[in-house]
């Protein structure tokens, strides 16, 4: 029994992971029958075990099952499904997929496949920002001449009015493929031609344009709503400068440091662009924010992010709620209009941590594997979003994320204190996670101060340094366990000869608040 | 093969700080199992110092773990024992302890830092040697021990079979850690297979090092009295 009419009887989740679940759990609670589909990889995965059905749609790779356009709506036209959200990745951000929904007769949740298309192409997203007086990163707005000897000379004009460092991206691009940063102009012809090649086969287009380098920024990004009667609301801002290779690792909302008049600002260039766009349903409008103050707008993600959670906290509105509501063509509801009206002066912050199967010693390689220990942290202000359970294999054809750990509280220094706490309280074992750096993180001074960049990760982060002191720790500990073992009486178990931390540890100190790398590296004896 | 002399149990109450540096024999050799480890990182050694800390000198006595910590009443007999005795790692005093919070759940205590650890079950490891996933820090690892008596005797076989199967100067290193007590040779003298060189006191043992290889003593790197580090080189025969 809900409170409300269902907006749709059965809707279809294209997706997996832990954002397929989030999606099944808005149906749920909206009193919706939830399809999951799913790759032979996935076959006993979560969002088929909590799905109401589920429709295998091919094998492992997802170029077979995932991103099958005709397999997903095929799905969904035999399961009577009259709707499908597509998640985010996949084919979230593919307008001929949206297409085939719309022409299926099957409600796409997420923007027009005509929106989809124009924002998808960052060039045509420029050209609009220019249009509407939304600062774009300086840099071109038509694609760069590749491979054309001949007017090279009118490429390097360009590229110093653009000025150097500059980056090389691509039109279609995401993710940073395509992308190439640009030192010197004798660099800049085969950076393009580089590029290019590597945009084509990531997506099917080969259109590079010029962008400034702007360094130090931050990522700082708008969410937002938009009804079918043309209304846009901004729910607020998020921080998400700390990326590696332009993958986010860590996001906050509200950023930051700002004030409420570049709040005001902000949320006004984001809502103009998407006003703009024709946006309907859910995106974020991405911009860059320079030591100076200004704002420079990068692109329009046409789809929900995977960072959402921090708003919903921060601005009370679920999100995928909305997206569903809008897309069965409610208009905006008076609690996201109020939302809208707060956005600039938030009341309570919140930050999330992806703990993706990466190893944050080895350069963030990817550690598929099988998941042992599993233990999540609870208590106030806790939001876990995953889809993983002890035992669970991570197989190794798809995004490392495993869990999205949400901490919500009165204000910033609060919410860091709730990290570290529910930090200290994960445990995972089986697969290296990323939660050392959070750990940093958490516990880093120049985070807690506000001092945040795009380049945050290589200038804090020493990945080697944290690992020598953690095997440090292992090998004593483990070494020590089994030396106490040996040597302890006959029939007695390791764990019984061990003193019993009976709640005296060394004064002023206690196991939960001394974890953190600062104090470790530093006490160690030499 | 060296005779191994079993010396402990020699306890004495006027224990120095050189002393409390010498392993004892229930050492451990723990070190990253294959899958965890990056590179050649080294083992790490632990064992226990032979004497009991004692309480009334706070600079020798001073550890987390001669503390007061409570302790079940089963584990009151063990941990009389081995609750006042300082750690070592890889022969050197250090203020660090290990305190079971539960489970597979544990503090290590560092001076005045502790680290919340857990130490998953044991299972079979490499070549005799126990394993076990380790979890510090966000950082997991699988960790194996062994003892350090089993460890440096398969060492010692390995390089002997290497050393006789290599000709020109040999150099005879140290496999363990501990003091040098007595060298029976010295430079120019002609030895034999098996003729013993020196002894080195380790793991509160009498270790005999014998030539593995007839030859002549190019030189002598130790002296009595020294201590010896693994990897030192001791003797060079040619």
């Amino acid at each position: 029994m809900t409170t409300q009419e269902a907006p749709f009887r059965r809707v279809l989740i294209a997706n997996r992971g832990e954002i397929a679940v989030r999606i099944i759990r808005a149906c749920r609670e909206m009193g919706m029958e939830a399809v999951a589909v799913y790759s032979d990889a996935d076959a006993e995965a979560a969002h088929v075990r909590l799905a109401d059905r589920a429709v295998r749609i091919g094998p492992a790779a997802p170029s077979e099952s995932y991103l099958r356009i005709d397999a997903v709506i095929e799905a969904a036209r035999a399961t009577g499904s009259e709707a499908i959200h597509p998640g985010y990745g996949f084919l979230a951000e593919r307008a001929a997929f949206a297409r085939a929904a719309e022409e299926a007769g099957i409600v796409f949740v997420g923007p027009s496949s005509d929106a989809i298309e124009q924002l998808g192409d960052k060039l045509h997203a420029r050209r609009l920002a220019a249009r509407v007086g939304v600062p774009s990163v300086p840099g071109t707005l038509e694609p760069a001449p590749v491979d054309h000897p001949d007017r090279v000379a009118e490429l390097i004009a360009t590229a110093r009015e653009v000025g150097f460092p500059l980056l090389v991206k691509a039109a279609a691009g995401g993710g940073g493929r395509g992308m190439r940063r640009v030192v010197r102009e004798e660099d800049l012809a085969a950076a393009l031609v580089a590029g290019s090649r590597e945009s084509l086969s990531a997506f099917g287009d080969g259109s590079v344009y010029l962008e400034r380098e702007i360094l130090p920024a931050r990522h700082i990004e708008v969410q937002l709503l938009a009804d079918h009667h043309g209304r846009v609301v901004a729910l607020g801002e998020r921080d998400c400068s700390l990326q590696r290779r332009h993958q986010k690792l860590v996001e906050e909302a509200p950023a930051p440091g700002l004030t409420e008049e570049q709040r005001r600002h902000l949320h006004l260039l984001a809502v103009t662009m998407g006003a703009a766009a024709g946006l309907r349903n859910a995106a974020t409008c991405e911009f860059l924010h320079d030591p100076e103050g200004n704002f420079w707008f990068l692109e329009v993600n046409t789809r929900l992010q995977v960072e959402h959670g921090v708003t919903e906290m921060v601005s009370g509105i679920d999100i995928v709620r909305e997206q569903f509501r809008i897309a069965a063509g409610l208009g905006l509801s008076d609690e996201v209009l109020a939302a809208g009206e707060r956005a600039a002066l938030p009341a309570s912050h919140a930050i999330e941590v992806r703990i993706s199967a990466e190893d944050p010693a080895r350069a963030f390689a990817p550690t598929p594997g099988r998941v042992g220990r599993w233990v999540m942290p609870g208590g106030p202000g806790i939001r876990i979003d995953t889809h993983i359970e002890p035992g669970d294999r991570i197989p190794p054809d798809y995004d490392n994320l495993i869990a999205k750990l949400m901490v919500h509280a009165h204000d910033r220094d609060a919410a860091i204190d709730r990290l570290r706490r529910a930090l200290d309280e994960t445990e995972i074992g089986g697969v290296q996670t990323t939660l050392p750096f959070h750990r940093l993180v958490a516990s880093s001074t120049a985070f807690r101060e506000g001092r945040l960049s795009t380049g945050w990760v290589e200038e804090y982060w020493d990945g080697d340094a944290a690992r020598a002191a953690a095997v440090r720790r292992a090998l004593a500990a483990a070494g020590l366990a089994s030396v106490l073992a040996e040597a302890a009486p006959a029939g007695m178990r390791a764990s019984e000869a061990l003193p019993w931390d009976g709640g005296s540890r060394p004064a002023g100190h206690n196991g939960w608040r001394n974890g953190g790398r600062a104090q470790g590296v530093d006490r160690w004896p030499s | 093969m060296a005779e191994l002399t079993p010396n402990h149990g020699e306890a004495s109450p006027d224990a120095t700080p050189d002393r409390l540096q010498e392993p004892d024999a229930g050492a451990v050799r723990a070190r990253l199992g294959a899958l965890s480890r990056v590179g050649d990182e080294p083992a790490l050694r632990v064992a226990l110092a032979a004497e009991p800390l004692r309480m009334t000198n706070p600079t020798v006595g001073r550890g987390p773990l001669g503390g007061a910590a409570v302790a079940p009443a089963q584990a009151a007999a063990a941990t009389g024992v081995l609750a006042q005795r300082q750690t070592l790692l890889d022969g050197a005093p250090c203020d660090v302890s290990l305190r079971l919070l539960g489970g597979e759940r544990y503090v290590l205590v560092e001076g005045d830092a502790a680290h919340r650890v857990i130490l998953e079950a044991e299972g079979p490891g490499d070549g005799g040697a126990r394993s076990r996933e380790v979890l510090v820090g966000g950082f997991r690892f699988v960790v194996e021990t062994e003892s350090e008596r089993t460890a440096s005797l398969r060492e010692r076989a390995s390089r002997g079979r290497a050393a006789s199967a290599h000709s020109g100067p040999l150099q005879v290193k140290a496999i363990i850690p501990g003091k040098v007590v007595a060298v029976s040779v010295a430079a120019g003298d002609t030895v034999t297979a098996g003729q013993q060189l020196l002894v080195v006191e380790a793991m509160k043992m009498q270790n005999e090092l014998r030539s593995p290889r007839d030859g002549t003593v190019e030189r002598v790197g130790v002296a009595v009295g020294v201590k010896i580090e693994i990897g030192d080189l001791l003797v060079v025969i040619s």
